[in-house]
């Protein structure tokens, strides 16, 4: 898949996610429950060069499913 | 030697159902009473009428029907009662307690006789060429009544040469063969709710009249409800006139829309005749719609494939093979794309139109012998969001009442959705319920039937911009927290209070307000807050609602909001109350409940659950992956970039149902290999490689589930004509693959679904056979099933308040793209019409129209009836422009029925944050006059071309 149009499925999901300081943990949810592994691993990928595109609670989630697939 | 009244049972005609005369009383009470000679104990309120047809002392009666009230005029029904002077009318005299009653006397059957004779003498004698011979209430009364004689000629005054109508393409009005019983008058008032039909002029210059020129031209929505009360041939279906009266009945479902009507299928020899609704159906009582009625004609089209076909390029001829060769092949190919471009390489699509057996057979071959769960389905595109926000807020993915439920509402609120055209027969259901006094709140852009129509009126229209749902139902929510209208005592019973707090701090945000929200949505803030006060009130309010929520960046979140509406206000667990979804098709319920979405298997029940997963893995005797695979558009976005490589699609019709329909052409014409299993060769069909036939619901066999949970047979009218049922296919193509699939029949399916499925345990085709219709969950804990969720206690425990806040959508007017596009359905056709274009149907809908307002149509030259062009920054199309002030100035509407307007042409890719289900209902345009462009678009083909 077009990994910018998965950056901006992610980004949607962030918006959509009220963060209460635990937003990350939800989203870091979704993914597991709704993408497929490639597109985590390309989402991953994509996010580990542009790391400051992620300022928010989608580079947390995603660097934890991240470390989390590592274990 | 039997007589003719004993031969001829009022109660029970030759064909069709039981009648009583007058309906059955509701009544918890009850009064026994003496009909010649026996005693019998009914209800209160049972008339004695239905008192005695129920005890076997069938009375004669012409007016009474039990699917209408009680009207007295036909004066065939008269009584004795011991102590009553006269003789009353026994379908308008509810029974008492000992009330002693005669039905057969000489001085009655003197009575009737004569006004027999009245009737008669009125009435064309040509009944060995009617086409109602055999099959009228008039005929037979006159046998049961022992009429041999009609002393008053017929050279008088009479109506014997009225004129027919035959303008309706499904049936017959002829008016030399009333006999003025008003009972299709009354049908189309109390069934229906459209109140076509009148009865124009006084005593005998009395006459039956659709109001207009002629039925085509009038009000009449052809239900059907008039043609079924009619006792005589003077409305009857032109299919029985061509082939004659039907002989023998199987009982199956509709396979159009949600609702799920039962239908009696009324054949002559193997070749069907009719459809009449069947009073006994769960969803529909006796009531239809004119596409579950009459348009059943697609099953027989010309267009039908009746034998597998494959072609190596999709730009070669097809080619007509066995179904071994083309079973082998598809298997060849699949396993030939898996070994070069891994498992991960091929998946399918399961159909809504389809049984539940047959998706779970197909969700079973993806996950089992393509050996992945790249499985979706067309909810997708639909209530997908309802799924997720169901199931997040109440535990469980599904609507929570049965469509009865309606009956006992204070306030409806209708949300996105459109009953009187997408779910006609409930919304003559809720018609009824708004004539009888409950409070109407209809939030949608555009003007539907229920906004205002006869005898309805919403008490509040907020009619919002397309795409600002979620800003509204946070403000009406915002209103009951902020004005005390919370019910805190359901709430601390029954929700999480942690999870309430937390809402409660948000939805009382200043953002959320009425003043904040009009500026958002354009709805005035005084009728936020009026209607958020009327829904509060209740005492019973019901959110129903449609695509129009779903289908929207915001799908899930609106579901959810919904949710907390109806948690905050204490409307769920009951009768009357609760958050309904209005399913699309017919087997959307069905589709997701069989484990047609790539995170679940069936029970929505999540693939990484271990324990879950083990169960199926040692049924199945193959082990299944832990991880989600992928949706309709992951696959179509995988196929442009080499990874996916093969489909299996179900009955869909993704080329044009999908949106930006270029893009999802470009994804199949990448692909190795489509595998299209349909009935006809639809626009998909054009990229396929392997074409499988269908079975059209005529000669399926299995189960359909509707939108309130209702499991309905569907049972083989006639034998397939493809020689094959769709889930022998299926289990042909897992076993070619590799991995053995055998049922000896669609029982067996079922039984294996109720094997492995919680809700589903206590299902069998025996039981189902035997109480008509079962409301899942169906287990031990509810044997008979459940009509209304969440009674005592949500089905994850309590219910969870989630926060909702508005997210604009993307798509937004700008100066290039000034106009919202949004779409729907309208009465006559079905979804991509593959089946109602093919019908008479199209007489009503021959095309696709672009709804404008009359402001936006005169800035820009447009006049009714001119092609227009319409641009979005995905494509172009063209319609003929139809300017009215259903649509509010800024909104443009169009349906998506013929493949030639191609509205997904135009549609976008942004869709639902959580579900991927497609933003069909918000749409950046610009219109313009088709001929009048400098860049100008002849003729569709030209657009087409582009495409």
């Amino acid at each position: 898949m077009d990994v910018q149009k998965l950056v901006m499925m992610g980004k949607q999901i962030e918006k959509n996610i009220p963060d209460h300081g635990e937003a990350h943990v939800k989203i870091a949810a979704h993914l597991d429950s709704f993408w497929t592994p490639k597109m985590r691993a390309d989402f991953w990928a994509y996010y580990n060069s542009n790391k400051d595109e992620f300022p928010g609670p989608l580079g947390v989630a995603i660097a934890t499913l991240h470390s989390q697939a590592k274990a | 030697m039997t007589t003719l009244s004993e031969r001829i049972d009022p109660i029970r005609p030759r064909i069709g159902e039981p009648d009583y005369g007058t309906p059955r009383s509701e009544s918890d009470v009850t009064v026994t009473v003496t009909i010649d000679g026996t005693e019998h104990t009914v209800p209160e309120g049972t008339s004695i009428m239905r008192a005695a047809g129920e005890a076997g002392c069938s009375i004669p009666k012409l007016c009474a029907t039990d699917s209408l009230q009680a009207f007295g005029s036909c004066r065939m029904c008269l009584v004795e009662v011991d102590g009553r002077r006269g003789t009353p009318a026994s379908c308008t005299t509810p029974v008492e307690d000992g009330m002693v009653v005669r039905t057969q006397t000489p001085k009655l059957e003197k009575l009737r006789k004569g006004v027999m004779e009245l009737y008669i003498s009125d009435h064309p004698l040509d009944c060995l060429t009617c086409p109602a011979n055999g099959d009228c209430e008039l005929q037979d009364m006159a046998g049961v009544v022992g009429l041999r004689d009609v002393r008053y000629g017929q050279d008088g005054h009479s109506h014997l040469d009225a004129l027919k109508d035959s303008s309706n393409p499904y049936f017959e009005f002829d008016g030399s063969k009333c006999i003025q019983c008003s009972r299709c008058v009354r049908a189309c008032d109390e069934i229906q709710g459209t109140l076509a039909l009148t009865v124009e002029g006084r005593g005998f210059n009395s006459v039956i009249s659709p109001g207009g020129l002629n039925f085509l031209s009038s009000e009449c929505v052809s239900c059907g409800a008039c043609v079924q009360a009619c006792p005589t041939a003077t409305l009857v279906e032109k299919s029985v006139i061509d082939l004659g009266t039907p002989t023998r009945t199987v009982q199956t479902t509709c396979a159009y829309c949600g609702v799920g009507c039962t239908f009696n299928a009324e054949l002559r020899g193997d070749e069907l005749v009719r459809m009449v609704p069947a009073k006994t159906g769960g969803a529909n009582e006796g009531h239809s719609c004119v596409k579950g009625r009459f348009a059943w004609g697609y099953a027989s089209h010309k267009d039908r494939v009746t034998t597998p076909m494959i072609r190596e390029s999709i730009n070669d001829e097809w080619k007509v093979v066995s179904w071994d060769e083309a079973i082998n092949y598809a298997a060849t190919k699949l396993k030939d794309i898996q070994a070069q471009h891994g498992d991960n390489s091929i998946g399918g699509v399961t159909s809504s139109r389809c049984t539940n057996e047959e998706i779970f057979v197909v969700q079973k071959m993806i996950r089992a012998a393509f050996g992945n769960n790249n499985v979706d389905t067309c909810a997708r595109v639909c209530h997908s969001p309802t799924g997720y926000g169901l199931k997040n807020a109440f535990g469980t993915a599904a609507g929570t009442q049965d469509f009865k439920s309606v009956a006992k509402t204070d306030v409806i609120m209708v949300i996105g959705a459109n009953p009187t055209d997408a779910h006609p027969v409930f919304g003559s259901r809720m018609k009824k319920r708004i004539r009888e006094g409950a409070k109407l709140i209809v939030v949608d852009p555009r003007k539907i039937d229920l906004v205002e129509s006869a005898h309805i009126k919403a008490d509040y229209h907020l009619q919002l911009q397309p795409g600002t749902n979620v800003a509204i139902v946070n403000a009406l929510a915002h209103v009951i927290a902020t004005e005390g209208l919370i019910n805190e005592e359901f709430v601390s019973a029954r929700c999480d209070t942690a999870s309430f707090n937390q809402w409660r701090t948000f939805i009382e945000l200043p953002e959320n307000s009425p003043e904040v929200v009009e500026a958002q949505s354009g709805v005035p803030a005084e009728l936020i807050r009026e209607a958020a006060r009327m829904f509060a009130a209740g005492p019973n309010s019901a959110i129903y609602y449609g695509l129009g929520v779903t289908e929207h960046s915001q799908g899930s979140t609106m579901v959810m909001g919904m949710a907390n509406l109806a948690m905050a206000t204490g409307n769920l667990g009951r009768d009357g109350v609760g958050v309904n979804p209005l399913r699309g098709q017919n087997n959307v319920q069905g589709a997701c409940d069989m484990g047609s979405f790539p995170h679940e298997l069936s029970g929505y029940r999540h693939v990484s659950d271990n324990s879950v997963r083990e169960q199926f893995e040692t049924l199945w005797d193959v082990k299944l992956l832990p991880d989600p695979g992928m949706r309709i558009p992951n696959m179509l976005d995988g196929a442009l970039s080499g990874e996916f490589r093969a489909m299996f699609v179900h009955g869909e019709d993704i080329a044009q149902s999908d949106p930006n329909t270029k893009h999802v052409k470009a994804a199949l014409s990448a692909m190795d290999l489509v595998i299209v299993q349909d009935l006809f060769l639809n626009e998909t069909a054009a990229f396929a490689h392997v074409f499988f036939p269908g079975t059209s619901f005529l000669e399926k066999d299995g189960t359909f589930t509707n939108a309130e949970r209702r499991i309905n047979r569907v049972r083989p009218v006639m034998a397939s004509r493809t020689g094959k049922q769709e889930w022998e296919i299926v289990s042909e193509l897992a076993t070619a693959m590799g991995y053995p699939m055998h049922y000896d029949n669609a029982s067996q399916i079922m039984d294996e679904v109720a094997s492995i499925t919680p809700t589903f345990t206590g299902v069998s085709f025996e039981k189902l056979d035997r109480e008509g219709s079962i409301q899942w969950p169906c287990n031990d804990a509810n044997p008979q099933g459940t009509p209304i969720m969440h009674v005592e206690t949500f089905i994850r425990g309590e219910g969870q308040f989630m926060e909702t806040p508005f997210v604009p959508t993307d798509e937004r007017s700008n100066r290039k793209f000034p106009l919202l596009l949004t779409t729907g359905r309208i009465l006559s056709q079905y979804n991509v019409g593959a089946q109602t274009r093919r019908t008479a149907n199209s007489t009503w809908h021959a095309e696709d129209v672009l709804e404008i307002h009359e402001a936006d149509a005169q800035m820009r030259g447009i006049v009714d009836g001119q092609q227009v062009a319409i641009t979005s920054r995905i494509g172009e199309t063209l319609m003929k422009a139809h300017v009215t002030d259903r649509v509010p100035a800024g909104v443009v509407y169009t349906t998506f029925h013929h493949p030639l307007s191609g509205a997904n042409v135009i549609t976008t890719e942004f869709s639902d944050w959580a579900t991927n289900c497609p933003e069909y209902k918000v749409t950046a345009v610009e219109i313009r006059p088709a001929d009048s462009s400098v860049d100008s678009v002849s003729t569709l083909d030209d657009v087409l071309q582009r495409v």
